[in-house]
């Protein structure tokens, strides 16, 4: 996973359609006064005696979300460690409700914090279950509620029928030159279950629609795991570029979608 | 009887007398030293001798002797006139050294020589005067500017130098070659080395021009000219003044110019539009002499605007160059270095271009944008000359070291308002070091060789310095490649034999590299408009490199005069645009190019004042990697001249006659095929009032429509021009 270079510009602008901030500046909580990893707080919450604290980007858009789980005691305040913590996005459609793609929690070592991504499909409003279980039988639940506002997440409907969600993980604040650009693809079994899709060959291809050209010296992405594709885009100037991006499985196109980006 | 025997022993006696009387007797000394020359060769029409160990001869006089040939090897041959009467004392003729030419100079001077037989007496601009070098053809790209390409490798290859100095174009479009910024009255000739024989003024690989410019005079207190012109395929006019003032020690030449040119027209056809410019040029030096020293000090600027470039997307809207120099010269005749020069110099270009005179809604390659381009070299130097001169032998050291620093961007602003802005470097920020060192020693063997040998070392190192240039060639070569270093070795031998005293055979070999320019390393998103592929930059381009045979004979009596060249030039790790993907190409090597081809020209004198002249050129390139001819190759290239020189007036009549040209390249550019023209001139030049000089010419008589091989875009040349010139010398 891949996070989003903090941008002070970003930091100090608001964006119109973000997520409702919930001010938190706990010094003990996930985010640090200096706000490096350009995360702010979506809340807190306290069950069966441990806090759950949500922290995620501060211009929340649809597509591959990268949220954190705090979780510490709340009489003594010690991290809990070994702990297993999931979260489950879900959105109510009125006449019935959907999960979206999200990954198991990864305790970091280095941060003290579980790396609990998301998918969300569309823009909106989304509750987050946010569960853990201890290994000494602790466990609980709390929810969350964000809004989600446009982002890098287009549903499509390949021509085997089946329903595809592309998210584009990074470059989300492209510069020039060659940079990684990562997305993720996941499937629908059902309202609740949306595996990653692995099998996939992606390919890209990125132009300037102005210019009439794209770049050369890409590299097409490669499946790392869990749904991740990870490959180079080259931008050679700043500007409006497409990012074509065609999901294939042999020679057969199932799928496309383009993104457009703006590179500083 | 007595008597009679007596009479004719008298007579016999007075006769011997007599004939002692029609000797001639002098000696050949070298002008510097004051040395006596032995085995120099004296000619006087049919009597010839060589002078002896101390450079004394006796020759015989005839009635109707008039010039006194003397020449030696390692010597500039002398002509002294001399009289049928006998004279008392001796004839003193001193020689001077002389290091073997390989170059072809084309004056260029003021007192313009109509005599030379290459008509640049008549040639206006500075590339016409290029022109008419035999081997040498002009890229063009609009009326202005046009790029030299010496015997098949184009201006990009050539190492351009204004006195030696080391000057780059800012233009990453090659629309400002160095030749853009001087003008002719800044020039006291140019010095075109062809091949890499000639390597004390930079790398050479096609060959080396070298501008050298007028220097201030301290002949006359006060002297100069004026003249103004008028040219009618471009309502071109100019005027043109230079001033030179001299008091004792000091001298001061000044010059200024003015040019300005609407649309041209090319033959029968109506002017091609967007193809005007207008440019000024000045000039300040002043030298200083002391006893043994010389300091020279000078400026030369020049500024041009609103240059239309109809082959080419863009147009220039302001060049302007700055070139300073200081230089010094002390002279020591009598000891064995015998001269040394340093000069330090520091030069600046800057180049703006845009299209906001076209139509950029109907250009195919990014429609419905302006974008502005800006250019910029700054370059610093320090040249030092040495020159040692021995007894049969000369030997010159020359250090050369500059540093360039050359950066390049473009703006791209859409019509369409929801279509954000672009931008990209070009050249980013570029810094190169390149230090020099020559040798060159010259040496006469017997008394019928000379011998050359010029070696060259070169280290040089670059890189790009800002950030964002950075990242746009890291993403494809990775930011370890960015910088670079590069060692050299270059040698080239001449040996030149004299035979009958009017003919001389010479043989050069030469190996030698030349180091990527900063285009070629660095260079991002050039559109080539040739093969409308963009190119790209590679920093890891290893030096190009050059195998090179010539065989010259040139051949020289009187007012004849043949000269005939071949040569053959095998190219490695030659630099090209190779395909990248879709719309790019990078520069890259490839292997096996050759060059080969001859040039003649000869002259005749037809009758005391008509003289008849003739030169041909021809190039044959062939990539082996491509297996197909290399591009910007010109084809046969003839001229006829039939000149008419009395003291007051003359004219001459040329025609040039350019074959067609079938061998282009389709993988490495895109060319097409150009056909053969011929076209006709008449000059004449009319001293009508003491010191001022009427010139009318016309050129292209038949208005014949027709474009260059190396024109971009087939550019056609211009039509029927009558040319008028007055030139007032005070």
């Amino acid at each position: 996973m891949s996070l989003r270079k903090p941008n002070l510009k970003a930091v100090i602008l608001t964006c119109a359609l973000s997520v409702v901030l919930l001010a938190c500046s706990d010094e003990n909580g996930i985010v640090n006064p200096d706000n490096e990893l350009g995360l702010i707080s979506l809340g807190t919450s306290q069950v069966n005696g441990v806090r759950i604290e949500l922290a995620g980007p501060e211009q929340m858009g649809a597509g591959y979300s990268p949220l954190k789980v705090k979780l510490t005691e709340a009489a003594s305040g010690r991290p809990l460690s070994a702990a297993q913590v999931t979260v489950v996005p879900m959105m109510n459609m009125g006449d019935h409700s959907h999960s979206a793609p999200s990954e198991p929690g990864l305790y970091d070592v280095d941060t003290g914090v579980y790396d609990n991504p998301v998918v969300f499909l569309m823009p909106g409003t989304w509750v987050l279950e946010v569960s853990y279980a201890t290994n000494d039988g602790k466990e609980g639940m709390a929810t969350f509620t964000v809004d989600v506002g446009q982002g890098h997440c287009v549903t499509l409907i390949g021509d085997d029928e089946e329903r595809y969600f592309l998210s584009l993980v990074a470059p989300l604040d492209p510069s020039v030159g060659k940079q990684d650009i990562e997305f993720t693809v996941h499937g629908r079994e059902s309202m609740m279950s949306f595996p990653p899709i692995e099998d996939f060959t992606v390919e890209i291809e990125p132009s300037m629609p102005a210019m009439g050209h794209g770049s050369p010296d890409n590299e097409q992405p490669v499946h790392q795991s869990d749904g991740h594709y990870v490959g180079k885009v080259n931008f050679i100037m700043t500007g409006a570029w497409r990012v074509d991006v065609r999901l294939k499985r042999g020679e057969q196109v199932v799928a496309q979608a383009a993104f457009d980006l703006l590179v500083k | 009887m007595k008597l009679f025997y007596l009479i004719c022993i008298l007579i016999l006696i007075g006769g011997l007398s007599f004939a002692e009387g029609r000797l001639l007797r002098g000696r050949v000394t070298d002008a510097e030293s004051g040395h006596g020359l032995v085995s120099a060769f004296i000619a006087l029409e049919k009597n010839a001798t060589t002078s002896d160990s101390l450079g004394f001869f006796t020759l015989e006089l005839s009635t109707q002797a008039r010039l006194l040939n003397v020449s030696l090897v390692g010597y500039e041959p002398a002509v002294v006139a001399v009289g049928s009467m006998p004279i008392d004392g001796l004839i003193d003729i001193r020689l001077q050294r002389r290091i073997m030419v390989v170059s072809d100079a084309v004056l260029i001077s003021a007192k313009r020589n109509y005599s030379d037989s290459q008509f640049s007496a008549y040639s206006e601009t500075v590339p016409t005067a290029l022109r008419t070098v035999k081997g040498l053809a002009m890229v063009r790209r609009g009326s202005f500017a046009e790029d030299p390409s010496l015997r098949g490798v184009d201006g990009s290859k050539l190492g351009v130098t204004i006195d030696g100095m080391k000057i780059f174009g800012a233009c990453t479009d090659r629309m400002d070659p160095v030749n853009s910024y001087v003008e002719r009255e800044n020039l006291a000739r140019l010095e075109v080395s062809k091949g890499a024989f000639d390597l004390n003024r930079g790398q050479a690989i096609g060959g080396t021009i070298n501008l050298v410019t007028d220097r201030p005079s301290f002949a006359r207190r006060i002297s100069g000219y004026s003249e103004v012109g008028y040219e009618s395929v471009a309502d071109y006019r100019y005027g043109r003044s230079v001033l030179n003032i001299a008091r004792d020690d000091l001298a001061l030449r000044g010059s200024f110019s003015f040019r300005q040119a609407d649309d041209f027209r090319p033959g029968r056809r109506a002017p091609i539009e967007n193809s005007a410019y207008a440019k000024y040029n000045f000039k300040v030096d002043v030298s200083k002499k002391y006893v043994g020293h010389q300091l020279d000090v000078g400026v030369l600027s020049d500024r041009a605007w609103d240059i239309g470039y109809p082959a080419l997307l863009m147009d220039t809207s302001k060049a302007r160059s700055h070139l300073y120099h200081v230089g010094h010269v002390w002279k020591r005749p009598q000891s064995a270095l015998h001269m040394l020069r340093t000069k330090l110099y520091f030069s600046r270009v800057d180049h703006w271009m845009d299209d906001m005179e076209r139509d950029v809604g109907q250009r195919e390659v990014m429609p419905d944008m302006h974008m502005p381009m800006y250019g910029q070299t700054h370059t610093g130097g320090l040249i030092a000359n040495a020159l040692f001169l021995g007894a049969d032998s000369t030997l010159e050291l020359v250090v050369d070291w500059y540093h360039l620093r050359s950066f390049a961007d473009m703006e791209m602003t859409s019509k369409l308002p929801e279509v954000p802005d672009m931008y990209l470097l070009n050249l980013g920020d570029v810094r190169r070091d390149h230090f020099a060192g020559a040798v060159n020693y010259n040496r006469a063997v017997f008394s019928t060789v000379e011998w050359r040998l010029n070696m060259r070392f070169d280290l040089a190192r670059h890189d790009i310095h800002d950030p964002l240039g950075r990242n746009q060639l890291a993403a494809t070569w990775g930011y370890g490649e960015l910088a670079q270093r590069y060692a050299t070795l270059s040698a080239s031998t001449a040996v030149a034999y004299m035979l009958n005293n009017a003919a001389e055979i010479r043989l050069s070999v030469a190996s030698s590299a030349r180091l990527p320019t900063q285009i070629e390393s660095y260079g991002f998103y050039l559109y080539n408009p040739t093969d409308g592929y963009f190119y790209m930059g590679n920093p890891t381009l290893r030096p190009e490199r050059s195998r090179q045979v010539e065989l010259a004979i040139r051949y020289g009596k009187e007012r004849r005069r043949l000269s005939v060249s071949c040569y053959y030039n095998q190219l490695g790790n030659y630099i090209v645009g190779v395909g990248s993907g879709s719309v790019f190409k990078h520069y890259d090597h490839s292997d096996r190019a050759v060059i080969y081809g001859f040039e003649l020209e000869g002259e005749w004198p037809v009758t005391e004042h008509v003289m008849l002249h003739l030169q041909t050129s021809y190039t044959h390139g062939h990539s082996a990697d491509f297996a197909e001819p290399l591009p910007a190759i010109a084809p046969l290239d003839s001229r006829i001249g039939l000149r008419y020189e009395r003291s007051q007036y003359g004219a001459a009549l040329g025609m040039r006659r350019v074959g067609e040209q079938t061998r282009i390249a389709s993988q490495t550019t895109l060319e097409d095929s150009t056909p053969a023209f011929a076209t006709y001139d008449i000059y004449a030049h009319w001293r009508f009032i003491e010191k001022t000089n009427l010139t009318i010419a016309v050129e292209n008589v038949a208005d014949r429509f027709y474009h260059e091989h190396l024109s971009i875009a087939n550019l056609p040349s211009p039509g029927r021009n009558v040319r008028m010139a007055l030139h007032r010398e005070f």
